[in-house]
């Protein structure tokens, strides 16, 4: 009997100690979206590097996909029950929610682990940046450009330097739609264009409103607005039909597979495709998307994958140690060889290439190139992406009108006059 | 009056003890969700601006029916799809149950070979589906192409004239193997006298059909129609599978719109208007079966 009472006091001990050491210990928990085994190795090695810096914080990481995120949180937001961090690339919806912390005292007043506002490039602090507050420590850059296939390329006789204007690229595009197997029918086309999901239908139109200097809300701007459909009009006649069925994993198969030679993408490219053909990087080039007819020198949109805090935090000072800690010139250098633009300008080549050559170890010497291609883009043309509110919704209205415009269902003024009334009222809704 | 409830409770409270866990369960995973939606839906309530609902009265409804520019582009989808799907599969599904009401080499092995499709998770289906209309390396362009159906591949899902035409084809794929299985259950309940007597009498096979089939089976028909009305009317998997209600609207269908406007866009006021309108638009065409079937006596 004595020695259940003896072994009753000890686990009394044990809880007790148990219950003071958890109200002692911070709880930070982390929200990432990387789902990838490279993404996991490095969120394990960070959650490491956190425990061995902050003993004191106990930090939860939580995986949740890029395609779940927001339908995840924003309940848990309502509930009054966020996490402390999460990684973001878009935090239009959430700031819009109120249910960001903005960083800008915490980066002014307690800058640590190497993490205050002159590391980052100021293109993508800028992308973090709403209403004069920083939302987000940018992490990865995402410049967004155009690839080409530089072997079809040169088989048509063009180089990526005759790919200055809407003009040229039309030619060069109708250049590359050629019947390879002489049976009447066209195996190889010039562009791809994925209109078949709402994200993409969207962002690729971006990438060309931008080298025109304009954005896909300016609806202010009649004329070059209407020039843009015009261009996605006649390009289509150099895109597959299929790419209305397509998304971005599909139009990345197409040009693996040399359907098409050209499209519209971010820097995450050699990621997508090295897995598919690793040989397709050597004979890939990035650049900025030739300029549009009121551009001198059209603008490269601009984003970033950083770590936001949640306003509902109920531990910001430890978030803040952790959130700058997987910010640091080490662990965010090494996160950022994934996508290969680096958000920090003290982050080397060398750095980079350490990672990144394992990652592709069969196309190092192109990805480093294509890397500073995209870098050069940004650095020259960067101008940061819009954050908008309701932006899903708006991306599904502007499938439906671009893909009628495709199919010749609707006229440009049509396309444009629909966009324009129902994307202005999304926009009205969400004030 | 009270008293009376009260006393018939207390003589029969073992019974409604043992009735508790249906009655808590049903209340909680049943009637707080519909309250609570019905709730909603006379609120807006948009978590992207406010957590807080607030009072909208009709507002919600106002906005639907009036305002929205893809409601009725929704409802008439959606009845496309309903309709389409239940019709083509009620004609189908009786051609399989009167081929596997006859007597033939195979028959039980046929029976239930013919359950594969409606046996077969809807996810893959959808996923099969999008593989086999892929236009650029799907099996039915590639064929068409080689028998020279077709001169150029064809987007199967995203040209509006073949949208939905490939749509109810594989919703009939998938439903009519269940209905093929009710209306044969059906069918085997026809007594055979009365074809016999009616042969007798000089009818000849459609007389039969029209005479004895369609009115014996005609309580059973109604069932399963109702059935496969509700259940595509429900239907979100098949269709976001396939197009995710796109390009654009062009395939949205009401189930499809209320996940739309509830958890993409966070309206949940709106969301739950939407649904109410279609629990009462498909209790409308649940209670017209349901007369019809009223008015029908079989022979």
């Amino acid at each position: 009997m004595q020695y259940v009472g003896r072994y009753v006091k000890v686990l009394t001990l044990f809880v007790v100690m148990g219950l003071l050491g958890s109200a002692l210990a911070q709880t930070v928990e982390v929200v990432f979206p990387g789902t990838s085994e490279a993404e996991r190795a490095w969120a394990e090695r960070a959650l490491q590097a956190v425990q061995e810096t902050y003993p004191e914080i106990n930090v939860r990481m939580s995986y949740i996909g890029w395609g779940d995120l927001t339908e995840r949180l924003v309940p848990r937001i309502t509930a009054g029950n966020p996490p402390d961090l999460v990684m973001q690339q878009d935090f239009a919806n959430f700031h819009a929610m109120g249910a960001l912390e903005p960083l800008t005292s915490f980066l002014d007043e307690q800058p640590m682990n190497t993490v205050e506002r002159d590391v980052f490039v100021e293109s993508l602090l800028d992308f973090s940046t709403l209403d004069g507050d920083v939302y987000t420590l940018p992490v990865v850059g995402i410049g967004y450009g155009l690839i080409v296939r530089t072997d079809l390329l040169e088989e048509a006789g063009y180089t990526v330097e005759d790919l200055t204007t809407w003009e040229s690229f039309l030619e060069v595009a109708e250049a590359l739609t050629i019947d390879r197997s002489g049976d009447g029918r066209i195996d190889q086309y010039g562009f791809v264009y994925p209109t078949g999901h709402p994200r993409f239908a969207w962002r690729q139109a971006y990438i060309m409103g931008y080298s025109n200097n304009m954005s896909l809300l300016d609806f202010d701007q009649e004329e070059k607005y209407l020039r843009l459909l015009d261009f996605i009009k006649d390009l289509s006649a150099f895109v597959p039909a299929g790419a209305q069925a397509m998304d971005l994993a599909e139009a990345f198969n197409a040009i693996t597979f040399g359907r098409a030679a050209m499209m519209a993408t971010g820097s995450f490219y050699v990621a997508n495709v090295y897995s598919l053909d690793p040989d397709i990087v050597n004979v890939s080039s990035a650049t900025a998307f030739p300029r549009g007819p009121d551009a001198d020198a059209g603008w490269v949109p601009v984003a970033n994958a950083g770590w936001a805090m949640f306003s509902g935090s109920r531990n910001k000072d430890a978030a803040w140690q952790v959130m700058t800690l997987l910010s640091s010139q080490e662990l965010g250098g090494e996160y950022s060889s994934f996508i290969n633009v680096p958000a920090r300008v003290d982050v080397t080549d060398d750095q980079i290439a350490a990672v990144a050559d394992a990652l592709y170890p069969e196309a190092p010497e192109a990805n480093r190139r294509i890397v500073g291609e995209f870098f050069d883009a940004v650095d020259r043309y960067g101008m940061p992406m819009e954050q908008i509110p309701g932006r899903e919704e708006m991306e599904r209205v502007f499938t439906r009108e671009i893909n009628a415009l495709i199919d010749g269902s609707k006229t440009s003024a049509q396309v444009f006059a629909a966009l324009r009334e129902e994307i202005t009222a999304i926009q009205a809704a969400q004030r | 009056m009270v008293s009376s409830i009260l006393r018939r409770v207390m003589r029969a409270k073992t019974a409604y003890f043992f009735l508790l866990p249906v009655l808590a369960t049903l209340l909680i995973l049943n009637v707080y969700p519909v309250a609570t939606t019905i709730w909603l839906s006379f609120h807006e309530l948009n978590l992207l601006r406010s957590p807080e609902p607030s009072w909208a009265g009709l507002g919600n409804f106002v906005h639907l029916l009036t305002r929205d520019g893809n409601f009725w582009l929704v409802m008439g989808n959606t009845m496309i799809w309903v309709i389409g799907s239940t019709v083509l599969q009620l004609i189908v599904a009786f051609g399989i149950a009167a081929l596997l009401n006859r007597r033939f080499f195979g028959r039980k092995l046929a029976r239930t070979l013919i359950l594969i499709p409606w046996v077969t998770p809807i996810i893959v289906v959808g996923i099969a589906w999008r593989w086999i209309l892929n236009p650029e390396w799907g099996m039915l362009n590639h064929y068409f192409l080689r028998w020279g159906l077709i001169q150029d591949p064809v987007t199967w899902l995203y040209n509006p004239n073949t949208v939905w035409p490939v749509l109810l084809l594989a919703s009939v794929w998938k439903g009519s193997p269940f209905m093929a299985l009710m209306l044969l259950a059906g069918l085997q309940t026809v007594p055979r006298s009365l074809y016999e007597a009616a042969i007798v009498d000089g009818a000849n096979t459609v007389q039969l059909f029209r005479h004895i089939t369609i009115p014996v089976m005609a309580p059973i028909i109604v069932i399963v129609t109702l059935i496969t009305t509700m259940e595509t009317w429900n239907n979100f998997r098949m269709i976001w599978v396939l197009t995710e209600g796109g390009p654009g609207y062009r395939t949205t269908v009401v189930s499809v719109y209320i996940y739309f406007r509830s958890f993409q866009d966070f309206q949940l006021g709106m969301g739950s208007a939407l649904a109410v309108v279609s629990v009462l638009t498909i209790s409308i065409l649940g209670i017209l079966y349901i007369r019809m079937r009223a008015r029908m006596s079989p022979l």
